[in-house]
């Protein structure tokens, strides 16, 4: 893709400010009608790790419809899989069997190329350890994916200057990670993931490392995005308090949803 | 990403110091070998070349060459021969004081000539030399008996003129059969290294029978029968000669078949074996210069896997998110170049030293003034070229290696 392509369809996302559909708070799409298909969805995905002669199914056939403007919890015990479901979602790894549909599109089957892409540009990724570079300051952090999409470095660092305001960093966009709290880097982080338009943001036990305030701050943030953006958000936490806040939460045994 | 990957090579201070260091090492020896093994090769050619030198005698060894002042008149006589020089270089040196000053002598090395010969030999030098002998001829040598009278003249180089604070016709003292003998400067001389004056080196330059007497070559011992080593007969012909191909080879004939036991070899043949043992020479210094680089670039690449295995978890993170093998790869890349070119740069500065130390030993050792071959265009080439290559191969692998860490694997890693 060219330059000025990448950049419009990153401004066509922000102009678009995802208001179109209502946030489904009910899966199935049942509501008013017609039904709206969803995001993301797994369907029968099985993913196995073999360790010499034992075999681990860490997911085990697993169905998943996930809407938009969701902002679905999964809980569930230590290895049931939930690390494991949020990188097959995310075009992060690849099932041994079953397919995931991005957008109605199979994406199992693309190569490696072709999923970097769409978690550059469709998913956003957070992880419980923050993960930003420690030589970038906040502002750079952020632009990283943006330059990558091949926007310009002045409207990178526009668009990461706004980010960082409306995760509340604003005042810290020149502050390495060493000089930010846990929770400052996690709302930096938050704002990387949404440096460019993602559909999806995928967090894997964002608060796991906060305490209660900044864990309620950064659960808040992610609620509003759903709000009030339309992102749909897949949130893997074992905090109940996190997982009440979200609009539909689903627990894992054993690579399977019950 | 430029920044970025400068910004990197600040996590690890010491190591990134370390690394430079050793690029830069390997680059002054890469740079000043090459430079050294260069120059020797133009250096030698343009002085056989610019020196009217057509025909070339030597006798196989130190001072391999009997009759040298017989022989060289042998040939004066020959058809087509405009001059043809005998003259001594030696590996040992005479002693050389100021007038009256005990202490430690100066030791240089002399070198010994008949002027009048000389002079068309080495028009190349002309430039550089400061007054000149004022006995043409060789009276001392007299016909063998090596009892004609002493001119008691001496050249010598710049650095022992300044050092003995001598100027031309200033009185020196040379030490003749264990005795100190006056003799008076004539001539000062300045060997060139690119473009600068090559300070420190001393050389004289006396008339060959006396420099023959002092060095024992006059006379043989036993018999006291002639001896009149030489190293060198250097041949000039006339210019009809010169030209013609036929005519310069049948002479060439001619001389090879008067003096079997000698090498006699035209022009042509000079340059090509100094060229070779030249080119050989280098090629032996450039091996030495590219075994420190590929330790430079082995250090190199050795620091950056390290680089690479400490950020894995920083990698697979970038990975996720987006960011492409072909990025990652540029990053660590540019990363290691960035350390490279840095080094090589400096190391040149640095390799200009080394060049200097080697010239210098080389000038003292072999008589060879290396002149500043050190930044030449070809020499710039082959640097850049194997700084380049090193380069790219020490910094491929570990890139390469970074751009394919697997990104779900290695976070799991991570976190556990
Ligand atoms: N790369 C791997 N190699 C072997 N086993 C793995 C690997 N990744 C995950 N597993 C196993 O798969 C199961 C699910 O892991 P994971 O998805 O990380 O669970 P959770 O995130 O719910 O703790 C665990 O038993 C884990 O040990
Ligand atoms: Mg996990």
């Amino acid at each position: 893709m060219t330059r000025e392509a990448a950049e419009k369809s990153v401004s066509d996302g922000s102009n678009t400010k995802r208001t179109a559909g209502t946030p489904t708070s009910r899966p199935g799409g049942e509501s008013g009608g017609g039904t709206t298909p969803p995001v993301l969805e797994a369907v029968e995905v099985t993913k196995i790790y073999r360790m010499g002669p034992t075999e681990i199914r860490a997911l085990d056939s697993l169905s998943l419809s996930i809407y938009k403007g969701e902002l679905l919890t999964v809980m569930g015990p230590s290895g049931s899989g939930k690390t494991t479901l949020l990188n097959v979602l995310g075009c992060l790894d690849v099932p041994d069997s079953g397919k995931v549909l991005l957008d109605g599109e199979d994406v199992t089957r693309l190569p490696e190329k072709a999923r970097t892409r769409i978690r550059l540009r469709k998913i956003g990724f957070i992880f419980q350890q923050f993960y930003l570079i420690p030589t970038l300051t906040a502002l750079e952090n952020v632009m990283l994916p943006m330059l990558e999409a091949g926007l310009s470095r002045k409207r990178a660092a526009e668009r990461g200057r706004s980010l960082l305001e409306e995760v509340g960093m604003g005042d810290r966009a020149d502050h390495r990670p060493s000089q930010m709290s846990g929770g400052e880097q996690q709302r930096t982080a938050i704002a990387r993931a949404l440096a460019n338009n993602p559909e999806i943001i995928l967090a894997d036990e964002p608060t796991g490392e906060l305490d209660t305030t900044n864990a309620g701050m950064v659960i808040d943030l992610l609620r509003r995005l759903t709000a009030e953006e339309g992102i749909t958000v897949v949130v893997v936490t074992h905090d109940p308090r996190v997982a009440e806040k979200g609009t539909r939460t689903i627990n894992m045994v054993d690579g399977r949803v019950v | 990403m430029i920044s970025l990957a400068f910004r990197n090579l600040g996590r690890r201070k010491g190591r990134t110091l370390a690394v430079l260091v050793s690029v830069i090492v390997a680059g002054s020896l890469l740079s000043s070998t090459i430079g050294i093994g260069d120059g020797l090769v133009s250096t030698v050619r343009n002085r056989v070349e610019s020196a009217r030198v057509d025909i070339f005698i030597t006798g196989g060894q130190l001072h391999g060459i009997t009759r040298g002042h017989e022989i060289a008149g042998e040939i004066e006589e020959m058809e087509g021969v405009n001059l043809s020089s005998p003259m001594l270089f030696s590996p040992t040196t005479i002693q050389v004081r100021r007038p009256g000053e005990a202490g430690m002598p100066l030791t240089p090395y002399p070198v010994g000539l008949i002027p009048s010969r000389a002079g068309v030999l080495l028009p190349g030098e002309n430039d550089s030399t400061t007054g000149w002998f004022s006995v043409p001829d060789d009276p001392h040598y007299a016909g063998g008996s090596y009892e004609g009278p002493w001119t008691y003249e001496i050249g010598v180089t710049e650095a022992l003129a300044r050092d003995l604070n001598l100027s031309i016709g200033d009185p020196i003292e040379v030490m003749v059969d264990g005795e100190w003998r006056n003799f008076t400067v004539v001539m000062t001389y300045r060997p060139i290294l690119g473009g600068q004056a090559f300070s420190g080196v001393y050389l004289v330059f006396l008339h060959l029978s006396e420099l023959q007497t002092i060095l024992s070559l006059d006379v043989d011992p036993s018999t006291g029968a002639p001896r009149d080593a030489v190293d060198t007969i250097s041949v000039s012909l006339e210019e009809e000669y010169r030209m013609d191909r036929d005519l310069y080879v049948s002479l060439l004939d001619t001389i090879r078949e008067e003096y079997p036991f000698y090498d006699v070899e035209s022009k042509e043949e000079i340059v090509g074996e100094m060229e070779s043992n030249m080119a050989m020479a280098s090629a032996f210094a450039l091996a030495v210069g590219s075994v420190g680089f590929v330790i430079g670039a082995l250090f190199v690449s050795t620091a950056m896997l390290m680089a690479v295995d400490e950020r894995r978890g920083e990698i697979a993170m970038m990975r996720a998110i987006g960011i492409s093998g072909k990025t990652i790869f540029s990053i660590f890349f540019l990363e290691a170049l960035m350390i490279i070119m840095m080094g090589t740069l400096l190391g040149f500065g640095v390799g200009h030293l080394f060049y200097g130390f080697m010239a210098d030993y080389i000038m003292r050792s072999a008589g060879i003034v290396i002149t500043g071959y050190m930044g030449g265009t070809g020499m710039m080439i082959k640097y850049t070229a194997a700084a380049l290559a090193f380069g790219l191969l020490s910094s491929f692998y570990p890139a390469a290696k970074a751009s394919r860490t697997p990104a779900a694997a290695t976070l799991r890693e991570d976190v556990l």
